[in-house]
């Protein structure tokens, strides 16, 4: 049984749409697994170091929200980048977007407003969810180790083979690997989801 | 006359809606009414000698509208109002539609409306409010509100049109912080719960963070002072204590209580009397839906209906027993279903059938948190069929948890027609 650590950035502010769910499907699919996993919640570089994290969550915040965790961490976008050069990491929508800026390239023109259903490549296979924007070609894509993404809320849940992919890296297995009773009956259910979201694309 | 063709071919509308659909359809011939008379709303805003009172924020307002409307009603005015949820502009205009002659004029000596938060900001543009009663801001519909900061600036304008005074909620930040930006608002007051009141909510009262520094919280002028199961206490703007019972349970209906009575206070000024507020609320019956109990096939039934985080984390914190069986039913209004992941869903124990459009992202919600789930029925009618015919509970009611879409749809498919006709 392998004990990971989650760490998650400013957990309680940068969870606007539920996004901090990501990191509850990824310890329940492990917990399926037979494996276990916490959550450090982090707000500064010091504390990410302390946690010796082996997987890092940005969410998705309030203008207000960013603001302030901003002005008490003023590199995280930049450090994210840094902890995901060696390891894996997911940051979502507003999250993303900053990530995307701190890496040099241009971010996308966030609307929240926006709240499109879209299905996207992503690694050779597909990914849907909730987008707050128009002005990306693609939802997803990988910068150094980490997925960015602008779909928001709990995104892993609705794509179970991101979350393995993540997981089987993490584990260093196959995703066959994690597979259970419980995953296959999640297959089963979003099956349905995308079933009943994929004929509005 | 000259709204008289628009007003007939709306009430066609109407008819020929109804004829199609029994119990449904007030939202089209609004908005046929709207498109065809869209003066229509202001002069008739405009019209009530005692003017128009708007009851906006995030959450409560159809519980505080209803409370309030019933309160000034008892003190022999007569009120126009909107039924409940249909607080957006074709609500206004079906609403007017029901009550008004050929000749456009709806009796009433003042109005009092609930109105969405950013349909209000439009309207106040056109209708100056003489009072407004400002809930809340919750995280909620942010596909439509994008931040909670822009909801504050919405209920600003509504504050600020308003001309003979604000009624605010002392518990909220959101509310401190749209005051102390705005431009100013006339003759504030405020109403709130005790800190020991406020101390009783398990997950607090659900309003969104403001990530500013903390305000100075006003002093109330009614507060909820004691609050237990359907008890409630409360000092009144004039320092008299009274002792009310509410129609529901939960602290988010002590704030609508307080919010409607402070309200009723300052509309009636020296007429009002509190022991006829009090009698008045103690008979009120809840806003349907609003953990409405009622008799389907001989069996009391509960509903429930989910609105968004807080609502749904409010009622599961309230539920006093464990319900014995549980539909749940999540339809077309629940545009992004991500919100429901926000829940702590602790008080959830199963669910005997899952339903409405979001059926799949319902029963995917429940399966990561491993709530037990007895079926998933994509059809409603369907689902409302197999869960009704279940057995009745051993212990606890059956319990109908849905949102605004699927509670609309389960009272059309049961016959509750009336919106009006809830009882305690």
């Amino acid at each position: 049984m392998t004990a990971l650590v989650f760490a998650s950035i400013f957990a309680d502010s940068l969870n606007l749409n539920g996004d901090q769910a990501n990191l509850f499907v990824l310890q329940q699919r492990l917990k399926w697994a037979g494996h276990s996993s916490t959550i450090a919640p982090v707000s500064s570089l010091a504390e990410l170091e302390q946690s010796k994290a082996d997987f890092l969550f940005l969410g998705h915040g309030s203008i207000a929200a960013w603001k302030a965790c901003e002005a008490q961490w003023p590199s995280l976008a930049k450090d994210f980048l840094t902890f995901s050069n060696s390891r894996s990491a997911l940051a979502v929508s507003s999250g993303a977007d900053r990530v995307l800026a701190a890496s040099g390239a241009q971010p996308a023109v966030l609307d929240a407003s926006v709240s499109e259903f879209c299905l996207d490549d992503f690694d050779s296979q597909k990914i849907l969810g909730y987008k707050n924007t128009s002005s990306i070609a693609n939802s997803t894509l990988r910068v150094e180790r980490a997925i960015l993404t602008w779909l928001h809320g709990p995104v892993l849940a609705k794509n179970p083979a991101v979350a393995d992919a993540i997981l089987s890296d993490l584990l260093s297995i196959s995703p066959k690997g994690l597979a259970n009773e419980n995953t296959r009956k999640i297959d089963e259910i979003v099956a349905g989801v995308w079933h009943l979201e994929m004929p509005k694309k | 006359m000259r709204y008289l063709l628009a007003i007939l071919i709306g009430r066609l509308t109407r008819v020929a809606v109804r004829l199609v659909r029994p119990g449904g359809g007030s939202a089209l011939p609004g908005l046929v009414l709207s498109r065809l008379a869209p003066g229509l709303l202001a002069s008739t805003l405009s019209s009530f000698e005692h003017g128009l009172v708007i009851v906006t924020g995030s959450a409560g307002k159809s519980t505080t509208t209803k409370m309030a409307v019933a309160i000034v009603r008892a003190h022999g005015l007569n009120v126009f109002t909107n039924p409940s949820t249909a607080n957006i502009e074709q609500g206004f205009f079906s609403a007017i539609l029901e009550r008004s002659n050929l000749l456009a004029k709806v009796p009433g000596d003042i109005a009092i409306l609930e109105m969405d938060e950013a349909h209000a900001a439009a309207i106040v543009k056109r209708v100056r409010p003489s009072f407004a009663t400002i809930l809340n801001v919750l995280e909620d519909q942010l596909d439509r509100f994008e931040d909670p900061a822009f909801v504050r600036r919405d209920l600003a304008l509504v504050g600020e049109s308003a001309t003979d005074g604000v009624i605010l909620n002392a518990d909220d930040q959101n509310i401190l912080w749209m005051l102390a930006e705005s431009s100013g608002m006339r003759n504030v007051s405020w109403f709130g719960l005790t800190e020991t009141v406020l101390a009783g909510a398990r997950s607090g009262l659900g309003t969104a963070p403001t990530y500013l520094p903390q305000l100075v919280r006003p002093e109330t002028q009614t507060t909820a002072i004691a609050v237990h199961e359907l008890d409630l206490g409360v000092i009144l703007n004039s320092g008299e204590p009274v002792q009310l019972t509410l129609p529901n349970r939960g602290l988010h209906f002590a704030v609508d209580a307080v919010a409607a009575l402070e309200t009723a206070q300052r509309v009636l000024a020296a007429d009002f009397d509190a022991s006829l507020a009090v009698k008045t609320l103690n008979d009120l019956p809840p806003v349907f839906a609003r953990g409405e109990v009622k008799q389907v096939n001989g069996e009391e039934v509960e509903f429930i209906l989910v609105q968004n985080p807080a609502s749904f984390q409010l009622n599961l914190d309230n539920l006093t027993t464990k319900p014995g069986q549980i539909l749940f039913a999540i339809g077309t209004d629940v545009h992004d279903p991500s919100w429901l992941w926000t829940v702590d869903l602790a008080n959830l124990s199963h669910a005997d059938v899952v339903t409405g459009y979001n059926h799949a992202e319902a029963a995917l919600l429940l399966a990561y948190h491993e709530i037990p789930v007895g079926s998933v029925i994509a059809d409603l009618d369907e689902a409302l069929e197999a869960f009704f015919a279940l057995p009745e509970p051993k212990n606890g009611l059956k319990t109908v948890i849905f949102s605004a879409d699927s509670m609309r749809r389960t009272r059309r498919a049961l016959g509750f027609i009336d919106p009006e006709d809830v009882t305690r």
